[in-house]
């Protein structure tokens, strides 16, 4: 019983995670129809980009004290992510606005592989996994029989904390209608005076940002980093966001954390263990797919006149 | 005479080899209703996209209070000029008032940052735009369904939502596409009435109909456009007794056939121009 306690723990600590990077991957595909498989390599380079931050630009006065670091790395990690993420929409998604769906595809996989090689020629020692700083109070919440790290617990509230807000941001304010009314009519939104390039980089800029966040959540609760891991997560947003139904941003948050549930849980109780976690994932995706093609909170896709 | 509100001059709109619009000449004067006819595919709708900046003229240009507009939507929206669809194209997952606050875009200040901070300055503006889209989902007679989702509406409804989404960013001219297509006689009624109470607020219009019998209860000024030329413009009464109006849009019995030989000859023309592109 503990350990399934344990197990649901941790699935919420995992769901949250996915949940911060599935929204970049769902607002954009709302907009532009793009499943942009580079985000994961944001949430890559966010990481890095705290712990550059950590490694290069604190003085050590401020390392010793994670209240001061933590929010400065904060700062690296989102800097770092949404300026590769604008280059990214600038030079390699926008001239491709009218193309093919295809071509952006293929160029968002171009990318992946791209930013990975690139930290692992540039960023010293990036060939290997690299240790991360410990950046939040030592220590674990004890609830009863579970136990989660503080860091665990920050998860859990920043991403509940983000998804809320950027709800209502999308909801209430002067862009976020600006954002919806692009993706359910780009033209009739354009002669509304809706400028669909701002749209579309701010929509990039949010993605970016809260990739950046779950860089350095990341981080700090796995301790370490390494190239590979924005691939690994992507894959489970990707999943999250599908699972949810792409576009939907209540869909992405509720199919991260069934997926975070799903991998542990999966991996505890299910034969083969953590190393076929990923088989349960893609099984319940699959299930969703053949019965609900529109993900649990996606709206059928319309044709548009 | 002073400045018309919106001019056009000597628009031309060339699609491959098909002249779609020739040299259309067209002075709107301000606080006047202004209607444009012609059979299926003379080029109303296409005259419509120029004047929006959804076409770039081949040639000649469009002017609003004497200033030139940029070929650009967005920017032609905020210069006071909005526009209405033949099928119409609201926001179909967002509420009624939300539809209306979209068309408020414009005339709002405030910034993706600002939107995250929720200032009073925000506040304030965020606000006003409401208060402003509920007085014209009223003036348009739609008050009490701003929380019902733009698809959900009647179809009339939908069409006098579409209206106060146009209205919303503050036009100085509003460019109706068949705004009674597809309305019964009441509901066609209701509509003159409303575009008639645009009028009084101030704003200048150009209505696309079909429904001849309505523009003549409607317009001031009458211009029928024929094969994408402008053939006779004037009063209601001058248009109406002209002969070469009667001859090409309205008299031969029946008229409808006429249209439809029109637009199909016009189709072909200009699937040939595709063809001769490709």
């Amino acid at each position: 019983m503990s350990i399934l306690l344990q197990q649901l723990a941790n699935g919420v600590v995992q769901g949250g995670l996915i949940a911060l990077i599935a929204l970049g991957y769902t607002m954009v595909y709302g907009i532009i129809q793009l499943i942009n498989f580079a985000h994961g390599e944001i949430f890559m380079v966010g990481a890095y980009g705290s712990l550059a931050t950590y490694t290069w630009l604190l003085p050590q006065g401020i390392k010793d004290s994670w209240v001061l670091s933590l929010p400065l790395m904060l700062l690296g990690g989102v800097v770092v992510a949404v300026v590769i993420a604008l280059i990214m929409e600038r030079f390699a998604y926008r001239p491709l606005r009218n193309a093919p769906r295809l071509a952006p595809l293929i160029t968002a996989l171009g990318i992946s592989v791209a930013l990975q090689e690139a930290v692992r020629t540039f960023y010293p020692d990036a060939t290997s996994a690299l240790r991360f700083p410990r950046v939040f109070a030592e220590g674990n919440l004890a609830l009863g029989p579970i136990s989660v790290p503080w860091s665990g617990v920050l998860i859990i509230v920043v991403s509940i904390v983000l998804s809320v807000l950027l709800q209502v941001y999308i909801n209430r304010s002067r862009m976020g209608r600006a954002m919806r009314a692009t993706a359910q009519d780009p033209d009739t939104a354009k002669l509304m005076g809706v400028n669909p390039d701002r749209v579309i980089v701010l929509t990039f800029v949010l993605g970016a940002a809260l990739a950046g966040v779950a860089g350095l959540l990341y981080g700090s609760y796995i301790t370490n980093v390494n190239i590979d891991m924005g691939f690994q997560t992507g894959i489970f947003a990707f999943t999250a966001a599908v699972l949810g139904g792409v576009g939907s941003i209540r869909g992405a948050v509720i199919g991260a954390f069934i997926i975070g549930l799903v991998k542990t849980i999966g991996g505890q109780y299910m034969p083969g263990g953590t190393q076929y976690d990923y088989v349960w994932i893609f099984v319940v995706l699959i299930l969703v797919l053949v019965f609900r093609p529109q993900g649990l909170f996606g709206e059928p896709e319309r044709v548009r006149a | 005479m002073s400045t018309p509100v919106l001019e056009a001059r000597d628009v031309s709109m060339v699609f491959g080899g098909l002249k779609a619009l020739k040299n259309v000449s067209l002075q709107l004067e301000e606080g006047k209703i202004l209607g444009l006819i012609g059979p299926n595919g003379a080029g109303k709708t296409t005259f419509f996209n120029c004047l929006t900046g959804l076409y770039t003229p081949t040639t000649g240009s469009v002017l609003l209070k004497g200033t030139t507009l940029p070929g650009d939507p967005a920017k032609v929206t905020t210069a006071g000029v909005a526009r209405t669809f033949q099928n119409i194209r609201l926001f179909p997952s967002m509420t009624v008032l939300e539809n209306v606050l979209v068309g408020r875009h414009v005339r709002m200040k405030q910034g993706p940052l600002a939107s995250l901070f929720h200032g009073p300055a925000y506040r304030k503006g965020e606000n006003a735009a409401k208060e402003r889209s509920r007085e014209l989902l009223e003036f348009v007679g739609l008050s009490g369904l701003e929380d019902e989702l733009a698809r959900n509406l009647p179809y009339g409804d939908q069409r006098r939502l579409e209206i106060a989404r146009a209205l919303a960013t503050d036009p100085a001219v509003l460019l109706l596409d068949e705004p009674t297509a597809g309305m019964n006689p009441q509901e066609t009624e209701a509509a003159r009435q409303l575009i008639f109470a645009i009028r009084e607020t101030g704003v200048s219009v150009v209505v696309i109909e079909h429904d001849i019998k309505f523009i003549f209860g409607l317009c001031d000024q009458v211009s029928v456009l024929v094969q994408g030329e402008l053939l006779v413009e004037g009063t209601p009464d001058v248009v109406r007794g002209d002969p070469r109006v009667v001859e090409a849009y309205l008299g031969k019995p029946p008229d409808e056939v006429e249209a439809e030989v029109a637009s199909v000859v016009e189709e072909q023309q200009h699937r040939g121009a595709q063809e001769g592109q490709a």
